[in-house]
């Protein structure tokens, strides 16, 4: 079928887990960059199959706990110690009395760090992302099934419908597809 | 949800400015409208220049003017002289004090009421007076509410029908007529007991002028025994009354006089001045020793030393066996003989008690109640007479009350048809007249019947006439308090429905115009003064409220046992002890005979000793309540109490609820008068049973013989009993001991219970503590001039109320209605706790202890700490304040206060009816004007949902601290002066029990009392640091009494001996 | 990575399969995703229409109470709390199962659990929902619980930072969005698997926009795991935290029956106990109407959590046996009033302890039957067991409080609390709720986690050989 869209990439159906597992190992080798795989779930060691490192999320979620306890800390000290000084129960604000307000600090934290994750997560993943070209493949709706798919993208350099297409082939894909925009 | 703030109704006058503002403000009549008003205001409008805001501001003014005058526009036009020194006139919004006085059967009570703006709004007793010494009562404090009772009679009725104070002139024009032409005949008067100097002199006056007329006086709590006993013993109008100064030993007869005998205020603090026991060290700590004798227990036998219950048909019993015991005047010999029975109580405790009482001859006191018959009064005054306590601690006066007809004796003319026109002036005969009389009949057939009271009552109903009386507070009249001098009553305010007083109508018929202000007083007042500078001498008698030097004349006292003798022989009668119920009436103590059946504030105050809100109940002794079948457990919870018909004979009888009353007498059932009134009163609908049907006038206080049944009727009655648990659970709560106990160990209250634990040395077995009860870290310092504190005598407290009542009064505390109190709502900030103590909890004679409990103001306050908002929070002189608008309600502080002491508005019970709490919005909002005019303008009035306490009348504190700074100006002397102003429930406490001040200041009264080593605080151990604080209660038990054991016992249950373990 | 799970577990994952009759992933995405996609049937209306007018008499319950005062419940004077703050305490121990679960169960690596867990976090959300309510109503000023918030107002007063109900306030809220956030993030793949099954273009735009484009890309499945493992982790501390600080509202008073160290662990155990209890009470039913689910919520999850409710009735047990033992040994004569008299009614000076009683027999008695494997697999035993263990576990709370505040300090002020039938009303409205949501959930939501049961097949390991399906590294 040729038309004149704008390529997006080649795409290649794998039977299974394993199987997309040891696809993705050698497309790895053939250091192919702009690439990814798709699987209904997450499939255990397939990041560093694909030559991926450890996600860095977790560094946002700390600045985000930490903004947390500081608004914290603001928050209960500020007006105890300055704005509002109030004489409660005879109590001082010392390092005595301090736990007294651990339990809002820890709480604050724990939002942030939460409101951190989530936002990162769709930061990094670019989500929402309603519309994407891979979505025109109509095999590809069985990736939240039991699909596994492997897609190369045009943008990669080693990229060439010929050379690409025989690769898909040779790692056992089937319907191997060119994906249009 | 938004909230809507409710704005007080502006002045009609100054709403309408607001409205014409836009639509003609700049058109020229508007301007010289505004010349005419504002000159100042016009000019600058003309300058052109004016913002809408200053031009607002000017209006504002207005209204605010035109407001003032109107809300004023209630103050008398007469001159009052303010209490206050200075010679300023009204300030608004600031307090003026003016000396009165509350007419009262036992002698007027001298006051000084509060008014803010024209509004009377808090009642106090008058410092200058004697009588007084600036106490009240109960009723005293009560008694603003009365007069601003919206169901009061607002309307003059001819036959039932609306008519007014002009055709009522007319009438009485025309019956003067009449009157006049034929001497006053069939024309009667019936009054309640009042010993006013004026009325004296005009109801002389109106006997001359119509010789044939008839005057009666009728009280339904009267002591006409007294009255004729003292006549017969000592001779015409002779009034005695005990001194308490010199009395060591006195002995209570069925005499509740510390209650209900006559001038309680005055009692109250004679016999707590004896009660009043300094330091070890200040000399030999003393105190009178009390004797009880009575049927069930009043406040009086809870401050028995030794009390022993006994029926009161069994009194006479008792005083006749005394009297042999003391040997009085041989010429009794013959009656005591004739009187003599097997006495049905214990022997040893009369013979020791009586030695006792010899032991203190001159110094010692007997008192019999008025209840009892006169055969009793005689030989108690015999007994007297041997004790040698004639001019010593029993004084006489001469009286100048004229004696009047017998309610008995009028009734015999009505049915005789001898009167054709009467007056009833006040007291209310169709509820609370003898049964025997059949009142309700006997007014009917009499022609004309002019009534002149407060309420469209019971009487009212039956009337050809109807008039609207005064309230003591609208009205000018006079009195005698109860030494006898001279005092005044002035109006605060116009009669706030156009009343007439009993005065008005007397001068009227003397054929005088209605006095407009206080002419026929003050001639009185001239010939009882006799002053040379009329002028001054009527100002500093308003001023002062009182008359110098003027109580009547003492006069010596001489029994006449002969008299005595003659009457006993003739017409006493000693009832066995059989086994046949006695049914024994007596005055409520909230509402009297009925008088206050209508007042909120007393309905729901806890009867001091069964604790018991709006209702009556018939109190009987567990022995009895068992014998009558009744479960005697009472278990935690239970509200359904069982009812008892009583019959007094075929015709008469009620059913009444029942409680168990520890430490009543057995075979004797007590039920208090003046409850189920029926007349359009809103508090008084369905409050409590009459009892009155029973009662007659052969039989006024007890009634006994075989006629007399008694019968539960397996019904169950719902009652509102504020305390449901009745036993301190062996805590040491209220503390007390034996004199003898404290002079070897002053400081017992602190080596008992919890607090020996605290303040053990530091040891092996106690290594943590060093009896310091100490803190984790160190608290803020709390370092205002002045830090205030309390502290509260349990040895002098009564358990009175009038605290309470003053308390209610002065913070505009809300009532909330009998279901409410039933869900354990009630909104008093002070409660009297009453608990009952004794070694065996089945024991039939439990000692009785008093304890007013208000918020502790604890420095470490467990309350502040759990409030999510801070509403509750501490301010720098020590008080535990709160923020009522911050407040949004979790009842978390009422949770965390180990005192229960804060209060939750549930409902809004300051804007919505009562009945109608649960319907909420969809009834009317807002309370009557009359009730909102009491409001203390200085204490914020609650919302619902919102917590309040006791904040130790934080007003008063800061007008004391602002009118301080005020004087201190530049300097920094802003320290208030020590114990220059007192708190609402302080001022109020004949004992003088309630002592409040600046325990930062070792001068201060409040200092010195916390130095005692009796004084202790509550819940020590949990370091809530509390700024109220108690002196230990102290028993003087004689140790020869056979139940001299038991204070003993009961205090060594709690002092915690040096060995460490209880004794 | 947490720590590495015990041989036992490892056992107890591989003994018997997770999923039964070894199916394949289609057949997981098919039969979960049935439940949302048949047509509704009968029962779900007849029993929504049940429990909606349950929950609306209740919100009549709610708007008669606040517009008319707090006094048309029961509540006195002593007794300032009653029902609402135990049912806020029950409704927020049941959800606590749900985070529990997903988290805890997550970070030990008990596969067992992703069966369960997405049902389980849908009924922590519903109950904190209904426990939400109670702290909101129960105040006096319900129009002025923004005091509560930290912002400058007309007062000039700040919120107590003290004060264990503002603490509640910050941890009901965080649990409250953090279980959200927990529970969406675990929903996104199974949306897109909605988006990609469905025709209907109207189901296609709700699904897919709720799955924001999910594509099961590995880049986001990496970023993935790694948030969800982190929510985990932060879920953990805070849902022991949570009834912790609950418990403070009466460890950190000075009343007797509430001011005990052994507040916050014996709440967080109770916490978990009830929770499993009313996952149980929700899913056997479930289990039972959608036979299809049977051989993913299998037998061996059941025979699990039973395990879970016997251990921390035990925990609960003890707890109370230790406050009796403190209360002896401290000596101290209110801690031994309450126990010993209000609670146990020792000498008729009392009035709970029938409430007790129940208290002792659903909550500890009861659950011991769990010891006995027959008893743990005869389903009709689990369920009657979980009902006394939810009814055991509000007359807990209602002990706590009720008996603590009845009869404290100064016996004068001694009374006892009566519910109304608008207190009765609110709770039982809250049930209906509670419910209402469920069904709603159940009918347009997948009930089981489909991408997170695959990954525990055996296939879905990519070294996967027969006879061994130890899926971890």
């Amino acid at each position: 079928m040729a038309d004149n869209r704008k390529i997006y990439g080649m795409g290649a159906e794998f039977p299974s887990a394993t199987a997309l597992f040891q696809a993705a190992e050698k497309v790895r080798d053939k250091g192919f960059k702009k690439w990814d795989v798709h699987s209904p779930f997450p499939i255990h060691g397939m990041d560093a199959a694909m030559g991926l490192g450890k996600s860095w999320l977790s560094a946002v979620v700390l600045c985000g706990g930490i903004t947390g306890l500081l608004t914290a800390v603001v928050l209960e000290f500020y007006p105890s110690i300055i704005e509002y000084k109030l004489v409660v129960d005879a109590k001082p604000v010392t390092l005595a009395t301090v736990p007294a307000y651990f339990p809002i600090m820890f709480e604050l934290t724990v939002l942030c760090s939460a409101f951190a994750a989530v936002g990162a997560l769709l930061v990094m993943n670019q989500l929402p992302k309603w519309y994407h070209p891979i979505f025109n493949w109509d095999r590809f709706a069985k990736v939240t099934d039991n699909g596994f798919f492997l897609v190369i993208e045009a943008r990669d350099p080693q990229f060439s419908e010929t050379k690409t297409r025989a690769l898909l082939e040779e790692i056992g894909g089937a319907h191997v597809t060119l994906v249009h925009d | 949800m938004k909230k809507i703030f409710q704005h007080p109704p502006e002045p009609v006058n100054g709403k309408k400015y607001w409205r014409s503002l836009d639509e003609i403000a700049g058109t020229p009549e508007f301007r010289d409208r505004l010349k005419r008003e504002f000159p100042a205001g016009a000019d600058e409008f003309e300058a052109g220049g004016v913002s809408r805001r200053s031009f607002i501001k000017l209006m504002g003014a207005s209204t605010a003017l035109a407001g003032l005058s109107l809300s004023a526009c209630r103050r008398p036009e007469k001159h009052l002289v303010p209490f206050t020194k200075s010679a300023e006139w009204e300030i608004p919004g600031k307090p003026l004090f003016y000396a009165t006085s509350m007419p009262h059967r036992k002698g007027a009570q001298p006051l000084v009421v509060t008014t803010v703006d024209g509004r009377p709004i808090k009642i106090e007793g008058n410092p200058g007076h004697p009588a007084s010494m600036g106490t009240t009562s109960l009723f005293a404090q009560s008694s603003i509410l009365d007069m601003y009772d919206p169901d009061r009679a607002r309307l003059f009725r001819e036959r039932g029908l609306e008519s007014d104070s002009t055709k009522f002139d007319a009438y009485l024009t025309q019956l003067t007529g009449e009157l006049g032409a034929n001497g006053g005949d069939g024309l009667a008067f019936l009054l309640e007991e009042n010993n006013s100097p004026t009325r004296e002199r005009l109801r002389q006056a109106v006997i001359a002028k119509y010789p044939k007329a008839v005057w009666a006086v009728y009280e339904p709590l009267g002591n006409d025994a007294v009255v004729q006993a003292n006549k017969d013993a000592y001779g015409d109008d002779i009034k005695v009354t005990p001194k308490f100064d010199d009395a060591d030993v006195i002995l209570s007869l069925d005499s509740d006089f510390l209650n209900f005998e006559e001038g309680s205020v005055e009692m109250i603090r004679g016999f707590s001045k004896r009660r009043r026991v300094g330091r070890p060290e200040d000399g030999k700590p003393d105190m009178n020793r009390l004797y009880v004798v009575e049927n069930r227990y009043t406040i009086t036998g809870g401050m028995a030393d030794h009390r022993m219950r006994l029926p009161v048909s069994q009194i006479g019993a008792f005083a006749v066996a005394l009297a042999e015991k003391i040997g009085v005047d041989s010429a009794l010999d013959a009656s005591l003989k004739q009187l003599a029975g097997t006495p049905s109580f214990d022997g040893q405790w009369l013979a020791e008690m009586a030695k006792d009482l010899q032991s203190a001859k001159g110094r010692s006191l007997v008192l019999v109640g008025a209840r009892q018959p006169e055969w009793v009064q005689l030989l108690v005054g015999a007994i007297n007479a041997a004790l040698g306590n004639l001019g010593k601690t029993l004084v006489g006066t001469a009286s100048d009350v004229k004696p009047s007809l017998k309610i008995s004796d009028l009734s015999l003319l009505i049915q005789n048809k001898q009167v054709t026109t009467l007056f009833i002036f006040g007291g209310n005969p169709v509820y609370n007249a003898p049964a025997d009389l059949d009142w309700a009949t006997l007014q009917k057939s009499v022609p004309a019947v002019i009534r002149v009271g407060l309420h469209e009552d019971e009487t009212s109903n039956r009337a050809l006439w109807q008039v609207p009386g005064t309230h003591y507070l609208e009205t000018w009249s006079d009195g005698r308090a109860s030494d006898g001098s001279y005092v005044s009553v002035q109006p605060m305010i116009l009669p706030l429905f156009g009343g007439w007083s009993e005065l008005d109508i007397l001068a009227r018929l003397l054929g005088q115009p209605k006095p407009e202000g206080p002419e026929l007083v003050q001639d009185t007042f001239k010939l009882l003064a006799k002053p040379a500078d009329f002028k001054s001498a009527w100002n500093i008698f308003l001023h002062d409220g009182f008359l110098k030097d003027s109580q009547l004349n003492e006069s010596a006292l001489t029994f006449n046992a002969a008299a005595a003798a003659k009457f006993i022989e003739t017409n006493s009668s000693n009832p066995a002890a059989g086994n046949s119920y006695e049914i024994v009436f007596i005055g409520d103590s909230k509402m009297d005979d009925g008088r206050y059946a209508n007042n909120g504030w007393l309905q729901e105050l806890p009867e001091p000793i069964t604790k018991l809100t709006w209702d009556n109940a018939a109190l009987v002794s567990v022995a009895t309540a068992a014998e009558l079948g009744m479960d005697v457990k009472d278990h935690l919870g239970k509200q359904d109490f069982d009812t008892l018909e009583i019959k007094i004979d075929e015709k008469r009888s009620i059913e009444i609820p029942v409680l168990i009353a520890p430490g009543h007498a057995d075979n004797s059932i007590t039920i208090p008068l003046g409850y189920g009134r029926v007349f359009n009163g809103n508090i008084a609908k369905g409050a409590g049973v009459n009892v009155y049907p029973l009662r007659t006038t052969a039989q006024t206080y007890f009634a006994i013989g075989p006629k007399t049944m008694v019968k539960r009727t397996g019904n169950q009655y719902r009652l509102a009993i504020t305390q449901d648990h009745h036993s301190m659970e062996g805590r040491a709560i209220v503390r007390e001991a034996t004199l003898d106990t404290y002079k070897e160990t002053p400081d017992f209250p602190k080596k008992m219970w919890m607090d020996a634990e605290i303040l053990r040395e530091k040891g092996p077995d106690n290594p943590f503590n060093d009896g310091s009860n100490a803190s984790l870290y160190r608290h803020p310092p709390l370092d205002a001039p002045n830090q205030w504190g309390m502290t509260i005598d349990l040895n002098t407290c009564t358990g009175c109320n009038a605290c309470v009542i003053a308390c209610q009064s002065e913070n505009n505390i809300p009532i909330v209605g009998k279901e409410q109190v039933v869900n354990g709502r009630a909104m008093h900030w002070i409660r009297n706790d009453r608990y009952y103590a004794s070694v065996d909890e089945h024991d039939p004679d439990p000692e009785m202890v008093m304890q007013p409990m208000m918020c502790q103001q604890c420095e470490n306050a467990p309350c502040e700490t759990v409030c999510p908002v801070n509403a509750t929070v501490h301010s720098t002189d020590g008080l535990n304040v709160m923020a009522y608008n911050r407040c949004i309600g979790t009842r978390y502080c009422a949770n965390n206060c180990p005192f229960k002491v804060r209060r939750f508005n549930f409902f809004d019970y300051q804007q919505r009816p009562l009945d109608k709490l649960k319907l909420g919005p969809l009834t009317e909002k807002g309370s009557p004007d009359t009730l909102k005019m009491q409001k203390n303008p200085n204490v914020t009035v609650r919302m619902r949902g919102v917590m309040e306490k006791c904040t130790f009348c934080v007003q008063r504190i800061q007008e004391a601290k602002i009118a301080q700074k005020v004087k201190a100006g530049a300097s920094d002397d802003v320290r208030v002066p020590t114990d220059s102003f007192q708190v609402a429930c302080q001022q109020a406490c004949p004992a003088e029990a309630i002592v409040f001040g600046d325990i930062k200041d070792p001068k201060s009264k409040v200092s010195l009392l916390k130095a005692q080593e009796k004084n202790y605080r509550l819940l020590e151990y949990l370091n809530v640091n509390t700024r109220v604080s108690y002196l230990a209660r102290l028993r003087n038990p004689n140790p020869a009494m056979p139940d001299a054991a038991k204070s003993a016992a009961f205090e060594k249950g709690l002092i915690h001996t040096e060995e460490g373990g209880k004794a | 990575m947490s720590s590495m799970p015990t041989e036992e577990q490892k056992a107890a994952v591989t003994k018997i399969p997770l999923v039964l009759n070894d199916r394949p992933l289609s057949w997981i995405t098919d039969k979960v995703s049935s439940v949302v996609e048949e047509r509704t049937p009968f029962w779900w209306w007849v029993s929504f229409m049940v429990t909606s007018v349950i929950a609306a008499f209740g919100l009549f319950c709610i708007g008669y109470q606040i517009s008319t005062g707090v006094g048309v419940w029961g509540e006195n004077h002593p007794n300032g709390w009653a029902w609402d703050i135990t049912n806020f305490v029950f409704w927020i121990g049941i959800g606590h199962a749900g985070t529990l679960i997903s988290a805890i169960l997550f970070l030990t690596r008990q596969k067992w659990r992703t069966a369960v867990n997405r049902s389980a976090e849908a009924m922590t959300l519903f109950a904190v929902v209904c426990a939400g309510i109670f702290p909101g109503i129960h105040v006096g000023r319900v129009w002025m619980a923004w005091f509560l918030a930290p912002v400058p107002n007309s007062n000039g007063i700040w919120p107590n930072f003290r004060s264990p109900l503002l603490w509640d306030v910050f941890a009901v809220s965080t649990y409250f969005t953090v279980s959200v956030l927990f529970w969406y993030t675990g929903l996104v793949p199974d949306l897109a698997t909605l988006r990609d099954r469905t025709n209907s273009r109207f189901k296609k735009f709700l699904y897919g926009t709720f799955a924001l484009g999910w594509r099961g890309s590995n880049r986001h499945w990496r970023h993935y795991e790694m948030a969800y493992l982190i929510l985990a982790g932060i879920s953990t501390p805070l849902v022991l935290s949570v009834h912790s600080v609950v418990s403070f509202d009466f460890a950190t008073s000075i009343l007797p029956g509430w001011h005990t160290t052994i507040f916050p662990p014996y709440f967080v155990a109770g916490a978990i106990f009830g929770g499993f209890a009313m996952v149980l009470t929700i899913l056997l039913p479930a289990r039972l109407i959608y036979p299809q689910l049977k051989d993913v919520i299998t037998l061996q999850h059941v025979d699990k959590m039973a395990k879970i409710i016997c251990l921390t009735g035990s925990i609960v047990g003890y707890a109370y046996l230790m406050e009796l033992f403190i209360a002896w040994y401290s000596t101290n004569p209110f801690e031994k009033f309450t126990f010993f008299h209000s609670r146990f009614n020792w000498d008729g000076t009392g009035y709970y302890q029938w409430a007790y009683g129940c208290m002792m027999f659903c909550n500890v008695v009861s659950p011991q039957v769990f010891w006995f494997k027959w008893c743990r697999n005869n389903l009709w035993v689990v369920f009657g067991i979980c009902m006394l263990v939810n009814a055991g576990m509000w007359f807990e709370r209602f002990v706590i409080i009720c008996t603590s505040l009845s009869q404290d300090f100064i016996p004068s002020s001694w009374h006892i609390y009566h519910p109304t039938w608008v207190e009765q009303g609110t709770f039982l409205g809250t049930f209906g709720i509670f419910l209402s949501l469920f069904l709603l959930f159940m009918r347009f939501l997948p009930m089981i986690a489909m991408s997170e049961v695959k990954i525990v097949l055996p296939e879905a390991d990519p070294h996967h050989h027969p006879h061994d399906e130890e899926a971890h590294h």
